[in-house]
């Protein structure tokens, strides 16, 4: 051990000098260009996240310098997938967290252990809502077997703590099949109504208590099933980003496409899993459900492409953006940072007084302190006002119109209350005069001027549409990507002297992806390093 | 003994700072080299327009150990089965989930280099002990023909190999060159405190640390 300790000393002083003299050597604040190996290995960490290897440098000795040859190469490889997709999780931030897909008090399978430390064995899952309503605590079952009367219902156990638990049964869950897996006996239940008349296949059933997770405990998540649907609505992400950057197609198609690729995983999540949502956000996933075949088991790893209806628009309306950026202004706060490199940043200045009567104005566009992002995040924001705040559901005009009757008069009705679609998604009761005009319309149009009211109606698509016209995509496209590949924003100079060259090339190429990296990685600006 | 590392990562740490060129002297910290402040102006290096170093991404990481050591990752067995630390640790090495961190921090800090000397000390080990036991044609580490050798010619010769395979470096042969010379030194110094038996062991398993915890290795 000590003669490992003097060892790692000895090494860690001659490297600290050795990194002292090196850097004096070098000099910090000087550029170097690099050498043709130091290049490829630069080429190699971007655009493949790894070293090059021995094999791949030994050709290298053999030329007289890497250039353009190197990077078609690399830029056809399958590797350079690695690039696509971890540019575009940093540029994007997909991903969702597992309690996002289902109500995790109604569907998902728990182990045992979070609840009931005191249990022989850990595993057994349950359900909390199961647990509440038919054992009388959140508790899971007894760690025994499920025992039956002579007339087959279960037999419960009163417990000191004032709940009675059954015991658990072993089912061969969909997620894993061809092994079992012990489950609470309540929630091992497989009848499609429950005893109150509910159907089991939907949120109201399970929210019950009086249902169990039905055949293969197919309308319940567990914690590997919710990890697999996780990972497939971010590999459906990346396959959407990276399908016409393989096939040479433009590079926005990804955010107008009118196709998703569903696996196994997400077959059985929106037939069995989606409708679990307590609210009808998830009730209507992109694809719809009579369209999805019944035959493909949640562990089928190939992918299939499905059409969705038009109002859907490329990455921008997928069930991972949408759940990720769950505001109409946070989707719109993170496309017009990504693809239009314009932050909502407010500038630095004192924010007045709430007293102040102009911290009364209800509408942000005009409110003091709020109007420099507001004015312009708003009308942002309206692209996707007919899709469900915290949900996936779009609210088409057939059945959300732009103005309800009942929800602008439910108010004025004490004894009924105001119906779940007119709270959720209708604007019913005005708190300011200059509200009152807007009870009865839809949340997305309160305030909202013409303009805004065709964006809402146009939705993302829309959007992108216009951006792509007026050819202000490109730019921030071009920005992004050059700071990505030097690791620093394009200075004022550079911006000059390149930015109409590079969109007028970027433009030319149809938008091609892989030649803009090119371009980029080809200039002479990224083969030096600054020390 | 505690001190006495402490400064020694700490020096480590700070000279990768410079290495960044993102560095500045702050006189609330004594003219200690910390990284500015996001959006703090970083005055532009002197010459043509450049790119940045960065350092490596735990991903990069990860994927190029197994490159330069032949298939060797950090991994660790707990009793389950060999787990890769660099994935059970990926939150405490800022690796992001895109929920709750949504940028990797490239700065050069000292919890990744920390960890980096612990993922070292852990490969170099099993490098050096695989290594001596394969035919030349097969070893990754010690490229010249008698293992054992501890002649200038013959450490020399592999540690210009390892310099490629590590770094990038290509050094024709015959040429001299001060980065080898300086790992050689370090070669000597640590063979020459070792054990009998044991001086080209820990002259190696001393090279393989000293590679990876080079600022050359981990930026780019």
């Amino acid at each position: 051990m000590f003669r490992r300790v003097r060892l790692l000393a000895v090494v860690l002083l001659c490297c600290s000098v050795g990194t002292v003299a090196w850097a004096a050597e070098e000099g910090c604040g000087d550029t170097v260009e690099l050498d043709r190996f130091q290049f490829f290995r630069q080429l190699t960490l971007d655009l493949f996240g790894r070293v090059p290897t021995l094999a791949e440098l030994e050709p290298i000795i053999h030329i007289t310098d890497v250039g353009e040859a190197q990077v078609d190469a690399m830029l056809s490889s399958a590797e350079f997938s690695r690039f696509v997709r971890r540019y575009h999780l940093d540029l994007l931030w997909p991903n969702v967290d597992a309690f996002e897909l289902v109500n995790p008090a109604l569907s998902y399978l728990l182990p045992a252990s979070l609840y009931d430390y005191s249990s022989g064995n850990a595993d057994r899952l349950f359900v909390l809502f199961v647990g509440l309503y038919e054992r009388g605590g959140l508790v899971p079952c007894k760690d025994a077997p499920a025992e039956y009367d002579r007339v087959g219902n279960l037999i419960f156990e009163e417990f000191p703590d004032g709940t009675q638990r059954e015991g658990w049964v072993e089912v061969e869950p969909y997620w894993a099949p061809g092994t079992t897996v012990k489950v609470c006996a309540l929630e091992a239940r497989t009848a499609m109504i429950s005893s109150d008349g509910l159907a089991c296949d939907r949120a109201e059933g399970m929210l019950s208590g009086r249902c169990g997770c039905g055949p293969n405990l197919q309308h319940c998540l567990s914690i590997e099933s919710g990890q697999a649907v996780q990972q497939s609505l971010q590999e459906q992400f990346l396959r959407m980003i990276e399908a016409p950057i393989n096939e040479e197609r433009s590079y926005y198609d990804m955010l107008l496409a009118e196709n998703e690729d569903l696996n196994g995983a997400l077959i059985h999540y929106y037939r069995y899993l989606a409708p679990m949502a307590i609210d009808p956000i998830m009730q209507y996933p992109p694809v719809p459900v009579a369209e999805l075949p019944t035959d493909v088991p949640f562990t089928d790893p190939f992918w299939t492409s499905y059409a969705r209806p038009a109002e859907h628009s490329g990455v921008l309306t997928t069930v991972l953006y949408l759940l990720r950026f769950q505001t109409d202004r946070a989707r719109a706060n993170r496309f017009y940072n990504a693809f239009f490199c314009a932050p909502f940043q407010a500038p630095q200045i004192e924010l007045p007084s709430p007293s102040d009567p102009c911290s009364n104005e209800p509408n942000l566009r005009k409110r003091c302190g709020c109007s420099y992002c507001h004015s312009a995040l708003e009308p942002a924001a309206a692209y996707w006002g007919r899709f469900a705040d915290a949900g996936t559901l779009y609210l088409h005009p057939l059945s959300f119109p732009d103005y309800s009757e009942d929800c602008a008069t439910c108010i004025n009705n004490p004894l009924v209350p105001c119906k779940f679609i007119c709270q959720r998604f209708y604007f019913t009761q005005a708190g300011h005069p200059d509200e009152e005009p807007y009870v009865g319309f839809l949340k997305a149009l309160v305030f909202s001027d013409e303009e805004e009211k065709q964006r809402v109606l146009g939705g993302p698509r829309m959007m992108v549409e216009q951006a792509l016209a007026a050819g202000t995509l490109a730019t921030c496209t071009i920005r992004r990507l050059f700071e990505r590949l030097h690791n620093r924003p394009m200075s004022p100079d550079e911006e000059q002297e390149m930015m109409v060259d590079l969109v007028t090339e970027f433009d030319a190429s149809g938008h091609d992806f892989k030649a803009l990296v090119k371009r980029l990685a080809l200039l002479p600006s990224y083969r030096r390093l600054a020390r | 003994m505690k001190w006495w590392w402490t400064s020694l990562l700490w020096v480590s740490v700070l000279t990768l700072g410079c290495s960044s060129g993102s560095s500045k002297k702050s006189p609330d910290l004594g003219g200690v080299d910390v990284p500015p402040p996001p959006g703090d102006v970083i005055d532009p290096p002197a010459g043509p327009p450049a790119r940045n170093p960065r350092r490596l991404t735990i991903e990069q990481l990860n994927r190029s150990l197994p490159i330069v050591t032949d298939g060797l990752s950090w991994t660790e067995d707990f009793g389950e089965g060999e787990v890769n630390l660099f994935e059970v640790l990926a939150s405490t090495l800022g690796v992001p989930d895109y929920l709750l961190v949504t940028e990797e921090n490239l700065e050069p800090s000292l919890i990744v280099t920390k960890f980096l000397q612990d993922a070292a000390q852990r490969i170099c080990v099993r490098w050096v002990e695989r290594d001596k036991t394969l035919p030349l044609e097969q070893r990754t580490l010690v490229t010249h023909v008698e293992w054992a050798s501890l002649s200038e010619v013959d450490v020399k010769t592999s540690l210009r190999t390892l310099h490629l395979r590590f770094f990038a470096r290509y050094i024709p042969p015959g040429e001299d060159d001060a980065k080898v010379q300086a790992h050689y030194d370090l070669f000597q110094a640590a063979s020459g405190a070792a054990p009998a038996g044991a001086e080209a062991s820990d002259g190696w398993t001393a090279i393989c640390l000293a590679l990876m915890n080079e600022p050359e290795f981990m930026m780019y």
